[in-house]
């Protein structure tokens, strides 16, 4: 690996000497599986050198599962990865580094006690007499990255310390530092500010033009044009449509691929007229994880929009409102009656609230639980029998009428929920909450369009045109206050407009 | 004062050093018998040996990990150095290498085992600790080995005054696993797959082989702990190690080691032995009902480690979104 | 192929260990002179249903993918509470026992508060309430035990149904089949395990999994405590060193007898009946072996080696769990 960044290459975009060069890396034929579900089928993806490729896809489209047998986590059942002309096994991230693959995850991926310095130089630190590690060149080459990366922050501070959108920096540094031939960065601007992110997009071309092939992960349609230089689309897996260059694909053209259909601009019922009495009030609630100050009202029949980047603390909020994190100061207010949240169990039974995670693997379901489990999972002891026993009839009989609505699609109720598609599962975690008969629904990050109005419902999304399409009012959210309150006339160009003046 | 100094004085470390110098000030005040040299010697030749299984025990608990067969792991290498002395008359250099060997290769199997069959080193150390039980018995048939050779015994009596001349092992070690885990890659490693293990994995660490070496190093100390414990009592018997588990985390954890890994305290942990010790210490001079240790062993371990969470809950941003928490939705 | 593959481990799982333990008994019973005697059944019967019940104590705990190192403590105090309140205070032991139990539960109770309370997991906190509770017994009692219990308590230990089963059998199997059907059809057994499989999942769906948590750890004092209750009744006295020392250590039994029946050690599935199953092996192990005249210790010694083996196969259904626990993400 090389010696880190030398002046005279990172100040001016001016050698384009590297752009645009052979291919590096091809994949052909990816194809992976997990129990009962086709994560990737027969994805090509090709790479050349100087060339900054976007992925795009919606959530579930496999981006995340190609990456990772790129870089070794996975390995693909079916397919070959040529780099550099060779064809490669990338059995491990050990080995994908080995080969000169570097990647910045999308979750954070950090050592919690070590230095900064230390996370950046990680894989291979500098070492000095007798082998041991000489920290002093450790931090002295870390400040370098640092510096180009504008990263205000001294190489000693032990992670913890620092704040999400130093963290990842950091994470970026510490890719960029191995000096690899391909760098894959997932969702890097995910928790940056617009200045951190010009900054980035700045390396980012530089390195291009240097000769270094990227790739570059993000649903932000609006970065990836500015950025990229090609784009590869994925659905459900599979390729959409041909990899192309950035020019000469339009943004409804990509968001056709991505989505599988024609947007079409759809008949909202206007709402702007009735509106009930509020049924959920936060007044000036500070709590324990982020949130500042954010008063809000969820009258009753509307779907409050609520927007904003990751990062900004909407599912904080959120999950503070359901009572899971901690209302520090300030009102909340159902139903007309301050009320204290302690759990969300109090909030399903005391204040009919509830909450589809947005992380719906890991927090919304129960994976090894079959799909009738995972919705009458709430109501349980509404279906017990005088001695306590819950039959499987009643249960089946109760459970039905929410998979009929909801139009889910499973071989039986008894299937393992693991085994549905990413899209059928959000529709349980959402059925879970009819059945359980609540009054407010926040749902979070929806990936497939919910048609179900409860009394009332907050909608969290990061997602533009879901958010303009779907809320009869937005407020957009930014570092956990609440930036902004538009009145949506589902006018895409003018409410994102709006929006946008908000966010930044 | 300049920064390293200032932050010396706020660490843990030095907590605990207040705690112990006051209990020391205190028993010297209140017991007559406690500033004896003998007693002195007894004590710190206790935090020695202590030591030593604290630090076998923190080894593998730094990659969040643990060790329950540190005792028979010692029990066995104490037994098997025994027979080589008793049975075989061998020289005291191969006998030592001999258990330190056996030690090590326990500890390797522990860690093989763990990393190959993915499952939790509590089963697997929990099972390979009856194995090794099992087999110290078969050795010895429940009768310890008497014929320790004569420069053994006298090594381990010999002292300067309060100093017990075998406690230049435990520096020696504390002094190694210092330089291992703060400028060694095998010790960074250690702590980068207890502090992040899906970090340390995608950044090339070698998992796997890490935990291994953590666990050998682990079953090496235990077999040095046997050793020091047969010396001491003149005799290897499969008894040695019944009562290291207990004393062996209470000592970690008052010395802030994080059972979930990716941190170690080389002094601390001392500091932590001391103030056990010097409990027990207490206790036996004023002729107290010894099983009063196991109760305050017991107690101050729970108290410890409610005291490191409330420590920990009133810090700001966790730990948590460090070990990979999501940051955004789903995805595949 | 995955299909089939999963279709082999539900078959070994139903038959796999049943198939073990009738190979045994024909081992045992070819070789071991005695072990079909009436008498060595009746055995059998109560040294299998005190394992049984000691495994149940850890399964349950295991469900909500939690440890107890106290069980052996728990029972070793219990044994001794009951001693006492017989002998000391001439309670009649159809009374003294069932509050003996409830003593056991209260202690288990006190576990699961403290982890609840603390946020710590129930390793290292059950770590030290066994030292509390040993440390603790040991000096009220002054390690002296209870060697004077009335004679109708020793006859009722000794009792013979059919000449064969002792109370203790059925009692255990009333415990296991209770426990059956709680974690089949209860809110109950259905919120532990959904906590066990998923706390975070569990939680945001509306259950209060703090106090699944801490019902856990108390019905798992209470089976510790029950099996201190079987014990004294076996041995015909309360002696201090129960659970922890002289009666073997509980520790490794609670967790063998839970693991190869299949109950999985990261929590969300249990297998009652593989519990009944994994107890009749290992005592049925420890009796063929000790008819064999081979020493104690070897017991100790396979006990260690059945249950690594046991994990280790039990593995490959864990791994499938695993998969599909976490959806589609490995």
């Amino acid at each position: 690996m090389g010696n880190g960044p030398t002046a005279g290459t990172i100040t001016k975009n001016d050698s384009t000497n590297g752009r645009g060069g052979p291919v590096i890396l091809e994949m052909r034929g990816i194809s992976k599986a997990f129990v009962g579900v086709q994560a990737l089928d027969a994805v090509d993806l090709t790479l050349h050198q100087g060339e900054i490729l976007a992925l795009v896809g919606e959530n579930g489209a496999g981006k995340s599962t190609l990456i990772k047998v790129l870089t070794g986590l996975y390995q693909a059942d079916r397919g070959e990865i040529i780099l550099a002309g060779e064809k490669v096994a990338l059995s491990s991230p050990r080995d994908a580094i080995k080969h000169g693959i570097a990647h910045v995850p999308q979750e954070r991926n950090l050592i919690p006690f070590f230095s900064v310095g230390e996370n950046i130089m990680l894989e291979s630190p500098p070492k000095g007499r007798f082998g041991l590690i000489d920290f002093h060149a450790v931090h002295a080459e870390a400040a370098k990255w640092l510096d180009l990366l504008n990263v205000p922050v001294d190489s000693r501070t032990p992670v913890t310390g620092l704040s999400v959108a130093h963290r990842q920096l950091v994470e970026i540094a510490r890719a960029i530092s191995r000096e690899g031939r391909i760098l894959v960065l997932d969702e890097p601007t995910a928790s940056l500010t617009p200045l951190e992110t010009k900054v980035l997009f700045a390396i980012l071309r530089n390195l291009r033009d240097q000769g270094v092939a990227i790739i570059f992960v993000s649903h932000k349609l609006e970065e990836v044009f500015e950025l990229c230089d090609s784009i590869t689309v994925l659905r459900d897996g599979k390729n959409a449509g041909d990899q192309a260059k950035a020019e000469s694909i339009t943004r409804d053209e990509l968001i056709t691929r991505m989505v599988g259909r024609a947007t079409v601009a759809q008949e909202i019922p206007d709402r702007s007229g009735a509106r009930g009495e509020a049924i959920l009030e936060l007044r000036h609630v500070f709590t324990a994880v982020g949130a500042e100050d954010v008063s809000l009202t969820v009258h009753r029949g509307e779907i409050l929009g609520l927007y904003g980047l990751v990062g900004a603390g909407r599912t904080e909020l959120a999950k503070a409102i359901i009572g899971v994190e901690k209302v520090v100061s300030g009102e909340v207010v159902v139903g007309g009656r301050t009320a204290h949240i302690k759990s969300a169990k109090d909030a399903l039974m005391r204040h009919r609230i509830g909450y589809v995670s947005e992380n719906r693997k890991e927090e919304g379901l129960i994976q090894i639980l079959s799909l009738m489990s995972n919705v009458s999972i709430t109501i349980w002891r509404r279906l017990q029998n005088a001695i306590g026993w819950i039959s499987g009839r009643s249960e089946r009989k109760t459970v039905q009428p929410y998979v009929d609505q909801l139009d889910i699609k499973a071989p039986s109720l008894l299937t393992p929920v693991s085994s549905l598609s990413g899209g059928n599962q959000q529709k349980v975690s959402v059925a879970k909450w009819l059945a359980a008969g609540v009054e407010l629904l926040i749902v979070d990050e929806p990936t497939v369009g919910i048609d179900v109005r409860t009394k009332g419902n907050i909608l969290i999304s990061s997602d533009m045109a879901e958010v303009v399409r779907l809320s009869d009012r937005i407020l957009v959210m930014r570092h956990g206050r609440i930036t902004g309150e538009i009145e949506n006339t589902h006018d895409y160009a003018v409410t994102s407009d709006k929006i946008m003046k908000f966010i930044h | 004062m300049n920064g390293s100094l200032k932050s010396a004085l706020r660490s843990e470390a030095f907590v605990l050093f207040i705690v112990v110098l006051l209990g020391l000030t205190t028993l010297s005040i209140f017991t007559s018998q406690f500033l004896v040299v003998f007693n002195i010697y007894v004590l710190l030749y206790n935090i020695a040996l202590a030591a030593i299984v604290a630090y076998a025990q923190m080894v593998v608990v730094a990659t969040g990990g643990l060790n329950l067969a540190l005792g028979a792991t010692g029990a066995l290498s104490g037994v098997i150095m025994g027979m080589l002395m008793e049975w075989y008359g061998m020289p005291l250099p191969v006998v030592i290498v001999a258990g330190l060997a056996a030690g090590a290769l326990m500890g390797w199997i522990n860690g093989f085992l763990t990393v190959k069959t993915g499952i939790n080193p509590f089963i697997i150390t929990l099972a390979t600790a009856s194995a090794y039980t099992g087999t110290t018995m078969a050795i010895t048939n429940a009768n310890p080995f008497y014929g320790i050779y004569d420069s053994v015994l006298s090594w381990a009596q010999a002292r300067t005054g309060i100093f017990p001349w075998p406690a230049v092992v435990t520096i020696a070690v504390a002094l190694l696993l210092g330089v291992l885990f703060h400028f060694m890659t095998l010790g960074r490693q250690i702590l980068a797959v207890g502090g992040n293990r899906q970090a340390a994995e995608l950044t090339g660490v070698p998992v796997g082989r890490v935990i291994i070496r953590a666990h050998t190093i682990s079953g090496f100390l235990a077999a040095v702990a046997g050793y020091l414990t047969m010396a001491r009592v003149e005799a290897a018997t499969p008894t040695i190690g019944n009562d290291w588990l207990l004393p062996g985390f209470a000592a970690i954890i008052i010395g802030g080691v994080l059972l979930e890994g990716g941190r170690v305290a080389v002094v601390a942990v001392i500091f932590g032995v001391t103030i056990l010790e010097l409990i027990a210490n207490a206790l036996a001079i004023n002729r107290i009902n010894p099983f009063w240790v196991t109760l305050l062993q017991g107690s101050l371990l729970l108290i410890a480690v409610i005291l490191g969470q409330m420590r920990r809950a009133s810090k700001a941003v966790g730990v948590r979104d460090l070990r990979g928490a999501r940051l955004s939705g789903e995805t595949t | 192929m995955g299909a089939n593959r999963a279709r082999l481990i539900t078959i070994w799982d139903r038959a796999g260990l049943a198939v073990v333990v009738l190979g045994s008994w024909l081992l045992f019973g070819a070789f071991a002179d005695g072990f079909t005697s009436q008498f060595n059944i009746y055995s059998v019967g109560r040294l299998v249903s005190i394992l049984v019940v000691v495994g149940l104590s850890q399964m349950v705990v295991l469900a909500i993918g939690d440890f107890n190192l106290s069980v052996g403590a728990i029972g070793g105090v219990v044994a001794m509470f009951l001693g006492w309140l017989i002998e000391q205070w001439g309670i009649p032991w159809p009374l003294a026992i069932p509050l003996s139990v409830l003593f056991g539960m209260l202690l288990g109770a006190v576990n699961g508060l403290l982890i609840v309370k603390s946020r710590l997991t129930g390793f290292i906190v059950t770590l030290g309430t066994a030292g509390v509770m040993s440390g603790t017994m040991f000096i009220l009692t002054k390690v002296e035990a209870f060697r004077d219990l009335p004679s109708s308590f020793l006859d009722f230990g000794k009792t013979k149904y059919f000449g064969l089963f002792s109370p203790l059998v059925i009692l255990m199997l009333l415990l296991v089949v209770g426990l059956f059907y709680m974690y089949k059809g209860t809110t109950l057994g259905r919120q532990t395990l959904a906590t066990g499989a998923n706390r975070r999942a569990a939680e945001i769906s509306g259950i209060s999994t703090d106090r699944i948590v801490i019902i856990s750890h108390a019905i798992s004092g209470a089976l510790a405590g029950t099996a201190g209750v079987m014990l004294v009744l076996r041995i015909g006295s309360a002696i201090p060193s129960i659970g922890t020392a002289g009666g073997g250590d509980w520790l490794l039994p609670s967790f063998a007898v839970a693991a190869i029946g299949g109950t999985l050690l990261t929590g969300g599935v249990v297998n009652v009946p593989g519990a009944l199953f994994g107890g009749l092996l290992l005592g049925t192990i420890e009796n063929g072996l000790t008819l064999l005249n081979i020493p104690s210790f070897w017991v100790q010694l396979i006990s260690g080696l059945v249950l690594l083996v046991a994990v280790v196969l039990d593995r490959a259904r864990a791994v499938t769990v695993e998969r599909s626990r976490m959806g589609v993400m490995a």
